[in-house]
């Protein structure tokens, strides 16, 4: 290591086991599977704590000078490894960057630094009648800066829209010099390109949030269904009627029976195959105490998913609204629209005891690990047209190594993702062939590998083939502003044969009805554009009178989408940019590219009788 | 693996925004994941008790964890228990019980600088014995597992009753089943941790967190203590008029005082 002392005069800095160690594990499963077979993880040779930007410029200088990797770190809650595994790296805690500086009310803006806790901003913004209403599952123990750094979308990402949607503004520490993007920005804006790439470009300092009214109401109900199909549907007309719910979650027939949230059947079709279900519950739950009991049913991973799909009968859907007086016009119209399509009305208690235990479902995980097994979610999203075929491949690729069950949550009008919960026993061998064959399976149906916990090393090479296209682009980047390449080096975009990603095939115009979409030629003229969508029964969502290529990043709300996709001319090939609603595999730069380079974009539309 | 350990160590933090002290340092290493991380790895030999000692020397002992823990996990407890067990020189010596200045009924036990036993007297008319400690009758020792505190306190009191500033004090008298009042509070906006500890809660909806001084931290871990009492202190101060922090026990306004927080305790307010 070189000589630390000379930043050591300058920034406080801590080398002593305990801090190196703590800053080695974020909450990536890897390194707690790791951890509890007894390996330790990298550590760095030292944790710096810059109290302000020019301590950190200083840290940057310092790493950039030796040539040492630096590291990021808000309060460690990734969970694919963005902010570990750098051996003799020097760690930089952001969290004394943690003033709240301004709420402006009348400009529904909060000015908040990188290193606040997220529950404590939204506690700050409450005293003040206002919220952020992002609510990740990790919001006890994740920053702000992290959100934006990681691309997160919270529980009611449906009404209000992932971080990066209420995001309007930041200030980046780079090795290059400091840079100020959306709102702040002056001359050249670089702000998608710092959200998403996980500090690999720069360091998030400040930021500038857009806030909402804390809402005064809120309707919750559950609802069953027989089948996933009619509850995807369902969902799926709530979006697109425009009825805007809050919260969308569906549970999958495994889900609902194992978390028991199928209470208003309380008569037993299989009353054998239940207890043994309800069992393997209390085994998994009680797993730290007995864990010589969950060996055992967790090492047959195929025969119990076999067995969930013999026994797990029906699904539950979570769906509420929240906001103002608008919100119970708005449920009632939801209800109408669930209950035509043959559900069964569960009430409210299923949705109030998700809202009030909706951070509380973490608590499960520690006692698997401690009972000798392992558990870990992936978040993956896709079209509404490709969204059963990412339920099947995903599910039969986890349950080649392990128990699985997902619920459906974070639902655009255009798609949806799916949150898949696993459980199972094995080295770190097993658990590494579980996310190859999972992310095989996910890219092979068209899905984005990541909707909301981002790529870190975990999925570096399955968000580099999704994001091909932007490589040469990321690495021209990178040398401007990390000449030396200290940050987060070999996350993002590592080296790879980008000629073995297929071309598109040849670009048609074309309608996706399923997932209220159509990709179109963005020059063509709006007239000719526009006739040829009424002759098959649909509109532009956003109507414009010029070629599609001039709106391109044209705002909309947090909750809606401008740009879905694209086909793409670039560096001598054509590349397709995913089409998918929201995804974390890496910087969206879909609206943002040189205009020249788009062949076809994909765009909302609506029936043509219909109106926003 | 000891299992008590290892639920917390392999918890994806989920009391890390209540714990006052990994929210006012910002270390990692304080978050009571990577504090119940170190007796785990250390019982299998993966790192060395010295510097498990180091790192679990973080925990203040203040419980806001189990308060929000869904799983209730005994942190400060295990850490304690496990502190004792792996260098039994981390057991604080109780200082000796001074003897007892006046023979009433009441004794007040002054624990901080200044003596307002002469002042009660002047004012209510109530005769007052008076105990000096420098320990808190020796609170740190016994919350680090020292049983001989209770007895030698009961011994020491014979049976009379005891008035204080302090909340520790009152913890062991609570304890030792001695009859305890606490000097009139009526002015103070805050309750300190050691009085309401079973409503522990780092965000403060309604009462004071711990300020950094309590069982022996303040002496152990002095920056870390120090960091705690002012970050609380900015965030208490915000819920105060005038900005001036009114804390119910003496010895936590004295720490915040001296840590530049504008704070008086129930001594200041009874002396005026």
């Amino acid at each position: 290591m070189e000589p630390l002392s000379s930043l050591a005069a300058h920034v406080l800095l801590r080398t002593d086991l305990p801090d190196r160690l703590a800053h080695a594990r974020d909450l990536w499963p890897r390194n707690t599977l790791a951890l509890a077979r007894g390996q330790l993880p990298a550590l760095p040779a030292a944790v710096a704590f810059p109290q302000d930007a020019d301590q950190l410029r200083r840290c940057l200088d310092w790493a950039g000078l030796h040539g040492v990797p630096l590291i990021p770190y808000g309060a460690g809650s990734g969970v694919c490894g963005a902010a570990t595994g750098d051996p003799g790296a020097l760690t930089v805690d952001l969290k004394a960057f943690r003033h709240i500086r301004r709420i402006d009310p009348a400009a529904r803006r909060v000015h908040v630094q990188a290193g606040v806790l997220g529950q404590h901003l939204e506690d700050a913004l409450a005293r003040h009648g206002l919220a952020t209403r992002h609510s990740p599952s990790s919001i006890w123990c994740s920053t702000v800066g992290g959100w934006a750094a990681s691309r997160s979308a919270g529980q009611f990402s449906s009404r209000y829209g992932t971080f990066p949607d209420m995001l309007r503004a930041m200030e980046v520490e780079a090795p290059a010099g400091r840079f100020r993007t959306g709102e702040w920005a002056e001359g050249e804006d670089l702000h998608p390109w710092f959200i998403g790439t996980e500090g690999a470009l720069g360091v998030i300092t400040e930021l500038s949030v857009e806030v909402v009214p804390l809402p005064t109401a809120r309707r919750l109900r559950g609802y069953r269904f027989d089948r996933l199909e009619q509850a995807w549907e369902a969902m799926r007309r709530l979006l697109q009627q425009d009825l805007r719910p809050a919260v969308l979650r569906l549970y999958d027939p495994v889900d609902t029976r194992l978390a028991g949230k199928d209470t208003i059947h309380k008569e037993n079709p299989h009353p054998d195959a239940r207890s043994w279900w309800k069992d393997l519950g209390q085994r998994i739950a009680k797993a730290g105490t007995k864990h010589q009991l969950l060996s055992l049913p967790l090492s047959l991973p195929r025969l119990l998913n076999r067995l969930a799909d013999g026994v797990a009968t029906g699904c539950v859907l979570i769906a509420g609204w929240e906001g103002g007086p608008e919100v119970d016009a708005q449920a009632d119209a939801g209800h109408r629209e669930v209950m035509a399509l043959g559900a069964a009305d569960l009430g409210a208690e299923p949705g109030e005891h998700w809202y009030a235990s909706r951070h509380e479902v973490s608590y499960r995980m520690a006692p698997i690990f401690a009972g000798g097994g392992f558990a870990d979610t992936m978040e993956v999203a896709a079209l509404w047209s490709r969204l059963p075929a990412l339920y099947a491949a995903v599910r039969a690729a986890v349950g080649r190594h392990a128990v699985v069950m997902a619920h459906f949550s974070h639902a655009y009008r255009e798609g949806c993702s799916i949150y898949f919960t696993f459980a199972g026993v094995g080295d770190l061998d097993t658990y590494d062939a579980l996310w190859r064959d999972a992310l095989a399976a996910a890219a092979s149906v068209g899905a984005t590998v990541a909707h909301h916990h981002g790529v870190g090393r975990m999925k570096q090479q399955a968000a580099a083939r999704e994001l091909a296209a932007l490589a040469p682009l990321y690495h021209d980047l990178k040398r401007r502003l990390d000449p030396a390449g200290i940050l987060n080096p070999h996350r993002l975009f590592p080296e790879q044969q980008t000629a073995s990603i297929p071309e598109p095939p040849p670009f048609q115009p074309a309608i996706d009805a399923a997932s209220l979409i159509a990709r179109l030629d963005p020059r063509q003229p709006a007239a000719e554009r526009d006739a040829w969508l009424l002759a098959a029964g649909y509109r532009l969502r956003h109507p414009d009178p010029r070629p599609l290529l001039h709106g391109l990043r044209d705002p909309v709300p947090p909750d809606d989408n401008r740009l879905i996709g694209a086909t793409l001319q670039l560096h001598g090939r054509r590349w397709q940019l995913l089409d998918v609603p929201r995804s974390a595999a890496g910087p969206d730069l879909r609206a943002w590219l040189p205009p020249e380079c788009y062949e076809s974009v994909t765009v909302p539309i609506l029936e043509r009788e219909r109106t926003v | 693996m000891s299992h008590e350990f290892s639920t917390c160590a392999f918890c994806p933090r989920l009391c890390r925004h209540v714990c006052p002290v990994a929210v006012a340092t910002g270390r990692e290493a304080a978050v009571p994941t990577a504090l119940m991380t170190l007796p785990m790895l250390a019982d299998q030999g993966l790192v060395t008790p010295a510097d498990a000692l180091l790192g679990t020397s973080l925990c203040l002992g203040c419980g806001a964890c189990t308060a929000h823990c869904k799983l209730h996990a005994p942190v400060p407890e295990l850490i304690s228990a496990w502190r004792r067990e792996a260098e039994g020189a981390f057991l604080p010596t109780p200082e000796p019980l001074a003897p007892i200045d006046g023979d009433a009924e009441i004794v007040a036990v002054l624990s901080g600088a200044a003596d307002w036993r002469a002042a009660w007297i002047a004012r209510t008319g109530t005769p007052l014995a008076g105990l000096r400690t420098q320990d808190e009758l020796g609170h740190a020792a016994w919350k680090a597992g020292d049983g001989g505190v209770i007895g030698a306190v009961q011994a020491h009191l014979q049976g009379r009753k005891i008035l204080t500033s302090s909340g520790a004090v009152q913890e062991i008298a609570a304890a030792a089943g001695i009859a305890c009042e606490r000097l009139p509070m009526d002015h103070v906006q805050f309750r300190s941790c050691f009085s309401a500890r079973e409503s522990l809660h780092t965000r403060w909806p309604d009462q004071l967190a711990c300020c950094g001084r309590r069982e022996g931290f303040a002496a152990r871990e002095p920056e870390a203590a120090g960091q705690v009492a002012r970050r609380n202190g900015e965030l208490l101060a915000e819920r105060c008029a005038e900005g001036e922090i009114g804390c119910d026990d003496q010895g936590c306004a004295d720490w915040l005082r001296r840590n530049g927080v504008r704070a008086r305790g129930p001594v200041d307010m009874f002396m005026g």
